[in-house]
């Protein structure tokens, strides 16, 4: 019974937060794992669950809108999770230059992650706009005229993956900090052994900031999974589902026809999906992820 | 030690989930409780409480806040709640109270909607009421009201709104293009030929519109029926044959050309969407012709446009057809007190609430005396009105089907007004979906 004061302490501190866990995610989560196997209409109350087995399960995997979403969200993530990361690294070694008013630059890359997401939607729907976008406007003074962005089959989801380079600036900041923790000595150690511009960035940089690649990575992976807000304001699937996301399908089905065990197995679906990713990549880290002071790096 | 706690925490989450679980059914059988002792006392020291709700109407001075307010001070022994919800998230929450057996007593519902609510048993017929009741009759209403609020021979919705779909179109442009105004003899071709002279180009591209070929549903569900047609069968249960039959593509062959090629005269439902909709390009009299629900009304009369209303063009035999639009109060099948429920149902669909709200002309008095009123004053009302008389049921307010029948519909439009497919293929595609769906 060593320590029995100071354990009960401990737990009554973390309570809050625990009892939080509880009732709003694993609770919940716990629920729509039962639901996942059955089925319910919300709107006949708690009393019409009806357990159905691999039902939905079965249906999900018939389901021809089932794969259009998964396509559409694999697309997404596959572009849109190397492009992001190679995109802020680089625009973060920019900003780790030090030049006279970088603190401005700074500002102007972190400021529209800033911003709320639907705002920003908004805000792009404008810019989208065929008749009155300032995207169109600007390719006609070379002479080019834009496609219907949002309203084309063939670029309304590559819209929505240039749109999204505006908001890395959360995974910016986080890889100029990762940039800062790079010691000055290793570059000019490097330096002193010839190792040109290229070279220090590959040999230096890269393994030096490796772990924060890992955990941008792996939040780039979920994030691309649950993408959901923009489509969801600004195309809301279409046109002819080319931008219906994972998250999509699953929230209309579970919010506009009320299927909620349905929507629970997608759910059920997509966690497994977002899980394997994850496993992957953290079971290859080992290979490709240097961390400072671990001598047994195999 | 450490074990034992983690055990604990395991029973403390499942007591709490318990709990929760207890509380709010014990809460239930008081509440049963009280309910039937209160009819026995004759309810008269306890004070009943009801809630309703509506989309919309979240200002402070709101007629439902005010007709709630009256019935208050005429009913001592029931104190009514009025809890309004924002148009966008009204069916989730409502349908999420329903589930959670919260909703409120009495509740709104759109006509698109009132066959699916009573399919799933959350709506109380209003039959047993009404024949008890011999203080309030049926017949004060329009009779095609009330002849949507019946449901399979038993009447579940008590009219609180209607718009009815007519033909709106802009006094200026058809001025400027000198062509005399729309009237009671012209057929859909009559509108087309005078669409195509409102229509203006600079160079390929067209800068205003004669006449809006809407992916909105209403109005093709019409344009099919003047054309002998419909997307499914009466009863909703078959749509090989009808979503796909000759006329049925033929009809939208025509429909469709209006928004394509060379001579089109309406904005493809792109267009529509880039230029910020119909009814603001109609104001900015970018669109000359339109056919849509009175409710446009409330937004034209804010911009200067000058607009005239009219009945919809009759097909080429002189058929005529409408819908109407409306919204009616629907009684909570799971409530606690029906008996008042049905009480306050009386008092927000009755003569005065009708007349409470079309004081301001924003909608038009669902009861007959105060629309004939309405309609001997009001020049604008007038086709709208009249367009009532030729009303028909859409397939949402036939069948609990209509869902499936719509999303299959609207899957083909979608298909065909992006060229991805002939009309022809995807109305097949989609009869054949619609019916191995209901097959399930």
């Amino acid at each position: 019974m060593r320590n029995s004061r100071s354990e009960r302490a401990g737990y009554l501190f973390i309570l809050p937060w625990f009892l939080g866990l509880l009732i709003f995610t694993l609770g919940p989560m716990l629920f729509s794992l039962v639901l996942s196997f059955s089925k319910w209409d919300i709107i006949t109350g708690i009393g019409s669950i009806e357990f159905v087995g691999l039902d939905n399960f079965k249906a999900i995997f018939h389901d021809e809108l089932f794969y259009q979403s998964l396509k559409v969200t694999f697309i997404f993530a596959l572009v849109s999770v190397p492009l992001y990361q190679i995109a802020s690294i680089l625009i973060a070694l920019l900003l780790n230059m030090r030049t006279r008013g970088m603190k401005l630059f700074r500002l102007i890359y972190f400021m529209p992650s800033v911003i709320p997401a639907v705002a920003v939607s908004m805000m792009w729907i404008m810019i989208f706009n065929p008749e009155y976008g300032i995207l169109n406007r600007a390719l006609g003074w070379f002479g080019i005229e834009g496609p219907a962005w949002l309203q084309d089959p063939s670029y309304a989801l590559g819209a929505l993956i240039v749109m999204g380079m505006w908001g890395v600036g959360n995974t910016i900041i986080i890889y100029l900090s990762g940039l800062q923790g790079v010691p000055e000595e290793l570059y000019e150690a490097a330096q002193l052994d010839g190792a040109g511009p290229l070279r220090r960035f590959t040999s230096v940089t890269v393994p030096m900031i490796s772990p924060t690649i890992f955990f941008n990575l792996i939040m780039g992976i979920i994030g691309g999974f649950q993408y959901f807000t923009q489509a969801f304001v600004m195309t809301n699937g279409g046109p002819l589902n080319s931008t219906l996301f994972y998250n999509l399908y699953l929230y209309n089905k579970a919010f506009v026809s009320f299927e909620m065990g349905y929507a629970s197995a997608l759910s059920w679906i997509l966690f497994a999906i977002i899980l394997i990713f994850t496993l992957i990549v953290i079971r290859s880290s080992s290979m490709w992820v240097y961390y400072n002071g671990d001598d047994e790096r195999d | 030690m450490k074990k034992w706690s983690a055990g604990l925490a395991f029973i403390l989450m499942f007591s709490m989930v318990l709990s929760a679980c207890s509380s709010g059914s014990s809460g239930s059988t008081k509440d049963a409780g009280a309910s039937t002792e209160d009819k026995g006392s004759g309810s008269k020291d306890k004070v009943v409480e009801l809630k309703f709700t509506t989309w919309g109407e979240l200002t402070a001075d709101s007629v439902e806040k005010k007709l709630a307010d009256q019935f208050n001070e005429s009913h001592p022994n029931i104190k009514v709640t009025f809890e309004p919800v924002p148009g966008d998230g009204y069916a989730t929450k409502l349908t999420t109270s329903l589930a959670a057996g919260q909703a409120p007593d009495v509740f709104l519902i759109g006509e698109g909607d009132y066959f699916k609510y009573v399919d799933k048993g959350v709506v109380e017929p209003l039959d047993d009421y009404l024949k008890a009741d011999t203080s309030f009759k049926t017949d004060i209403f329009q009779p095609d009201l009330i002849n949507m609020g019946k449901i399979n021979d038993k009447l579940y919705y008590l009219p609180k709104d209607f718009n009815p779909l007519a033909l709106w179109y802009n006094k200026r442009m058809f001025d400027e293009a000198k062509i005399p105004y729309p009237n009671d003899q012209w057929t859909w071709d009559d509108m087309i030929t005078a669409a195509k002279k409102l229509t203006k180009k600079d160079g390929s591209k067209v800068k205003e519109f004669g006449f809006n070929a809407t992916k909105w549903e209403y109005p093709i569900y019409i344009y099919l029926w003047l054309n002998g047609t419909d997307i499914g069968n009466e009863d909703g249960t078959k749509a090989e044959g009808f979503m796909n039959s000759d006329k049925t593509v033929a009809a939208l062959e025509k429909y469709v050309a209006l928004t394509k090629g060379a001579d089109r005269v309406s904005p493809t439902p792109q267009d529509t969407e880039t230029l910020g909709g119909d009814s603001s390009m109609f104001m900015t009299d970018k669109l000359a012709m339109m056919i849509t629900g009175r409710w446009v009304k409330g937004d034209l009369d804010k911009s200067d446009v000058q607009y005239g209303s009219a009945l919809i063009p009759t097909g080429a035999g002189g058929e005529r057809a409408s819908i109407i639009a409306a919204a009616g109060w629907a009684m909570n099948a799971n409530g606690k007190h029906k008996q008042e429920a049905f009480e306050l149902m009386k008092w927000l669909s009755g003569t005065e609430a009708q007349k409470a709200r079309s004081e301001k002309g924003q909608v038009l008095p669902a009861t007959v005396a105060e629309l004939d009123q309405v309609k001997s004053t009001e020049v604008v009302d007038k086709p709208v009105i009249e367009m009532m008389n030729y009303a028909k049921k859409p397939i949402s307010m036939r069948s609990a089907n209509a869902p499936i029948f719509t999303e299959e519909f609207n899957k083909a439009m979608e298909k065909i007004l992006l060229d991805k497919s002939t009309v022809k293929d995807a109305l097949d595609e989609a009869a054949k979906n619609v019916d191995s769906k209901i097959q399930k």
